[in-house]
């Protein structure tokens, strides 16, 4: 299996240490061949700080998760959208629930796409797979509410 | 005091309006009452004077006889003319005043026979004189006329008399009537002030303990509140805290399966491929005891759909397991159902997926729905209004079915019938159904023959 991605530049904000491991591995196996730029950081504070410290140049997706200590996911999505600097950086929710006022919630907020965190390794892989086949343009608009939620279940 | 019961204080203001409205019957009576009386006062008064007026006129018509016969002046002729006339008005004036008693009547003819013969007389006098002037008038006729005014005083006496009487009987009768009403008027007073008092007592006591009951209900219905919410947050936990760490066990167990599959010994794969069975049951589980607590919150408006048109989206829904199984789906009937369509349309992906599950293996699978509007009173349902309609859905098919024995119990929480492993279910699907018709105040019923079918008959409010 071989994937071909334009994105090269990810960050991911995921207190669960767990998941960041998934992820990135996952990552790897997808897109072993290609230098993939994964930054991880653990709350939103940090995020914060990382793009303060890296812009420019902008990561080309963030992937985030709500439920964080310190500053959580929709205090971060806030933030990027209001910094001229980050305001185009397209934001993947990457959460655990799947509540609709929660999905409501980040879409108003102005993510980009909404992931619910995928049962299986294997699923984890075929959606990271998926998000990351988009071209920049797709990726960096905000698609209609009822293409918003990934499931690729 | 025992709780005043709604029929009770029903019959309180019943008997409290009827003692007013017979209050108010008597008193209107009593004052009638009065009025008459006066009235006939008034009555006798008038036909005692009239009597007495005829009598004094009859007597002017006499001296104004004897005065021509003494005169021959013709002004007295005239003068007893009018007389006569005037006689003759009050004649007819008491002939209607006493219409209304036969005896007077009676009276008044034979005091009427009396009065023509004295004009008889009269006018025989005076037609005599006129023609004779010279003529002296005999001392017999004097005295016929003057027994004829002694009979008609007489008469015109006893008609006084008993107008009297008469008066006097009645006043006593009324007189009788209305001393009678006011100690009755006085008691019924006392009566309906009584009750009055007395509901007012009953009513506040009932008030009392009603808003006792009141503002217990409103500190239950606080703790209600409260408990909700703790449910709610227990759902969230469930729904998101224990959801994680389950979530971790399925990516890990998959991961190992998905890249070190090949590296294990016989034994682990199977404890492996186990142990992704297990999780993923707990999380089907969680899933669907989330719905089931969720349908109990959410409140949707029922809205006039077509069934057929559900019946598709569930097909493509299932479309995998119909596909697999050759599974034959067919839709008869009233086209209309007034439904909440999100919650149907997942009873109906329950009622065929258990179909599907439950199917025979040795036959294709067929499963028919059918909706009829029936009346409520053939439905057989207590609670449903004999005279309104209602939807009634059949779903059935040809599976392996179920004992009869157990159809109440299917719809509750966590049964299961079969507990041959073949069939995996969490055993809320058909709570699930349940709720939902619940929900749309409907009723469901099932019913099956072991080997051969299961049914499943829902009814819904039109």
């Amino acid at each position: 299996m071989s994937f071909q991605t334009y994105i090269k530049n990810i960050f991911l904000t995921d207190d669960d240490s767990d998941d960041c491991m998934l992820f990135s591995e996952a990552l790897q196996e997808l897109f072993p061949d290609e230098k993939a730029n994964l930054t991880i950081t653990n709350d939103g504070v940090k995020l914060m700080q990382a793009l303060k410290e890296m812009v420019p140049p902008a990561p080309q997706v963030i992937f985030l998760d709500l439920n964080m200590p310190r500053k959580n996911g929709f205090e971060c999505i806030a933030e990027i959208r209001n910094t001229p600097k980050y305001k185009n950086i397209p934001i993947i929710i990457f959460s655990t629930s799947s509540n609709n006022d929660i999905v409501d919630k980040t879409y108003a907020h102005g993510a980009n796409y909404y992931i619910c965190k995928p049962q299986s390794y294997p699923l984890l892989k075929k959606t990271i797979a998926f998000v990351l086949s988009f071209d920049l343009k797709k990726l960096s608009q905000q698609p209609l509410r009822d293409k918003f939620v990934i499931n690729m279940a | 005091m025992e709780k005043l019961s709604q029929f009770q204080i029903k019959i309180i203001f019943i008997f409290a309006s009827v003692i007013l409205i017979s209050l108010s019957v008597f008193s209107y009576l009593r004052i009638n009452s009065l009025l008459k009386s006066s009235e006939m006062l008034n009555h006798t008064n008038i036909v005692k004077l009239e009597l007495e007026s005829i009598f004094s006129r009859i007597k002017d018509a006499d001296s104004e006889q004897r005065g021509y016969v003494l005169t021959k002046d013709l002004a007295y002729i005239n003068q007893f003319n009018s007389t006569i006339r005037e006689i003759r008005k009050r004649q007819k004036r008491l002939e209607y005043l006493t219409a209304d008693n036969y005896s007077q009547q009676k009276n008044l003819e034979a005091l009427n026979v009396l009065i023509e013969k004295r004009i008889v007389h009269m006018n025989a006098v005076l037609k005599d004189v006129k023609a004779d002037q010279t003529l002296k008038i005999k001392k017999e006729r004097w005295l016929f006329a003057r027994a004829i005014m002694t009979a008609l005083r007489k008469q015109t006496d006893k008609m006084v008399n008993e107008e009297q009487f008469l008066m006097k009987l009645r006043t006593k009768s009324l007189v009788k009537e209305t001393a009678l009403t006011p100690l009755f008027t006085i008691s019924l007073i006392i009566g309906s002030i009584l009750i009055l008092i007395l509901s007012y007592y009953g009513i506040n006591k009932e008030l009392k303990i009603s808003n006792a009951l009141k503002s217990d209900l409103e500190k239950k219905n606080e703790s209600l509140a409260l408990m909700n919410k703790e449910l709610e947050s227990f759902t969230y936990i469930s729904s998101h805290d224990l959801q994680e760490p389950l979530r971790k066990i399925q990516t890990f167990v998959t991961r190992i399966i998905d890249s070190e599959f090949e590296n294990l010994s016989p034994n682990s794969k199977t404890y492996l491929v186990k142990t992704n069975e297990s999780a993923n049951r707990m999380q089907a589980l969680i899933r669907d005891l989330l719905a089931y607590s969720r349908l109990k919150t959410e409140i949707f408006p029922v809205q006039v759909t077509n069934l057929k048109f559900i019946v598709e989206e569930v097909k493509s829904t299932l479309e995998e397991e119909i596909h697999d199984k050759n599974v034959l789906i067919s839709v008869s009937g009233e086209k209309n159902v007034k439904i909440i369509v999100s919650q149907f349309r997942q009873l109906l992906t329950n009622l065929i997926s258990n179909s599907i599950k439950f199917a025979a293996a040795n036959r294709q699978l067929q499963i028919s729905i059918d909706n009829k509007l029936v009346k409520g009173h053939e439905t057989g349902i207590k609670n449903f209004n004999p005279d309104s309609s209602y939807s009634k859905i059949t779903v059935s098919d040809n599976g392996i079915g179920f004992d009869p024995e157990y159809k109440d119990r299917i719809f509750e929480v966590f049964q299961r019938l079969h507990s041959d492993s073949n069939y995996k279910g969490t055993g809320i699907g058909l709570a699930i159904v349940k709720k939902i018709v619940e929900n749309h105040d409907g009723f469901i019923t099932a019913d099956g023959k072991i080997g051969e079918s299961a049914t499943f008959t829902i009814y819904l409010p039109v």
